[in-house]
């Protein structure tokens, strides 16, 4: 089966971000399941890895990749936008809300129910 | 390298710290430009006073001793720390650029005109800003379903707020600064939470109501939690707090303060840098 670079490195991207815990690249070939050699899932990888979409920590010989963004922080590129354009890093993306520290938490509820009429 | 070889740099510290001081109390939107600047500024520095230090250890009068020593004869102390330090810029300035490769094509083309709002049909409450050549603001249907109209129109003035004050461009160089010196990292959050500080002001005077934006963000926030429990982030009480305050009038001698600083911090730098491009072009003579 041939399909375009992008393709493949759509697909990979999709199998990658259903497992957070991260994932081999036998791991991703066998989900593939569409015959694609494991040095090319390899290169695929290492490539998305290239380009700041997945992290990877050793694990024996091989290496272990995890998906960096979150399926929804790249979904816009799934309604048409190239590929190459989704692959802005992490800090040009300025979103509304950072994480919140613990305490922080109580503090906006307390907020909201001080706001709310 | 006596120690007035790193005066300028020790100036551009002390001036960095009294910018970073005194930002709180600026207009975010300024506090923002003068930290990224302040940022940079002392990443040149430290970069400058590093490869003297570096070459004062490995100068090539030492050049040779330091080859015999290596080659197994007593390795002296300070020409090994001069190494690490050579080492140690070699590797951070790696980092530094293929950060820089990644993030050329997201900030190449000036943001202007008008900007698509992408509504992302996902439950998981986001919103964000992309810059770039296709700038776009990029909303989910589950935060949308948490917000009312005018709520609504807070997140994207907000976000908007970010691509035509090109916060991605002041964000980018502290950020790269901070990686190629990661003790500047504190300044490179501190230019981040002031562009969102800005993004706030700005979303606050379209909306006309700085409460409203201060819910807004409480409400973003906390769905975000629920989604995703994580800890760290940038201190979203704070910009919640800061709103339900109102609006600061901008001292105008604390403004000059920081202005001063910021000079003296660029300054501070280009001498460090000026005492370096020296030295090199001695070298080659």
């Amino acid at each position: 089966m041939t399909r375009g670079r992008g393709a493949l490195e759509q697909a990979v991207l999709r199998i990658v971000w259903t497992s957070p815990a991260g994932l081999t690249p036998g791991e991703v070939a066998e989900r593939l399941a569409d015959g694609t050699a494991y040095t090319t899932v390899m290169t695929v990888l290492s490539r998305l890895h290239g380009k700041g979409l997945l992290e990877r920590v050793k694990e024996g010989k091989a290496f272990r990749y995890r998906p960096t963004l979150s399926e929804s922080e790249l979904a816009a590129e799934r309604m048409g936008a190239d590929l190459r354009a989704a692959t802005a890093p992490v800090e040009v993306l300025s979103h509304f809300v950072a994480r919140l520290e613990p305490d922080e938490v109580e503090a906006l509820r307390r907020l909201l129910r001080r706001s709310a009429p | 390298m006596t120690p007035s070889a790193a005066a300028p740099f020790l100036v551009a510290v002390v001036a960095g710290l009294g910018v970073l001081a005194v930002s709180p109390r600026l207009r975010p939107g300024a506090a923002a430009v003068l930290l990224a600047i302040t940022t940079a500024s002392l990443a040149l520095a430290t970069v400058s006073v590093s490869l003297l230090f570096s070459y004062a250890r490995l100068a090539p009068s030492a050049w040779a001793a330091w080859c015999r020593r290596v080659l197994g004869w007593d390795a002296g102390p300070h020409a090994v720390l001069g190494a690490l330090i050579a080492g140690a810029l070699v590797w951070r300035a790696g980092l530094a650029w293929r950060r820089l490769r990644a993030v050329r094509a997201a900030t190449r083309v000036p943001t202007h005109g008008s900007v698509p709002v992408v509504v992302v049909d996902t439950e998981e409450p986001i919103a964000y800003a992309r810059s770039g050549r296709h700038p776009q603001v990029v909303v989910s249907r589950g935060l949308l379903a948490r917000l009312d109209a005018r709520q609504r129109l807070c997140v994207l003035a907000h976000e908007r707020a970010h691509l035509d004050g090109r916060h991605h461009l002041l964000t980018v160089v502290a950020d790269l600064a901070a990686v190629l010196v990661p003790a500047l990292r504190p300044l490179a959050r501190a230019t981040s939470a002031a562009t969102e500080r800005a993004a706030d002001e700005v979303a606050a005077a379209v909306v006309g109501d700085r409460a409203l934006v201060a819910s807004t963000i409480a409400i973003a926030g906390l769905a975000r939690h629920e989604w995703l429990p994580s800890v760290g982030g940038g201190a979203v009480i704070d910009r919640c707090h800061a709103l339900l305050r109102p609006r600061p009038p901008a001292p105008r001698g604390v403004a000059a303060l920081a202005v001063t600083g910021v000079l003296t911090v660029a300054a501070g730098a280009l001498v460090q840098a000026h005492h370096l491009a020296e030295i090199g072009l001695h070298a080659l003579h």
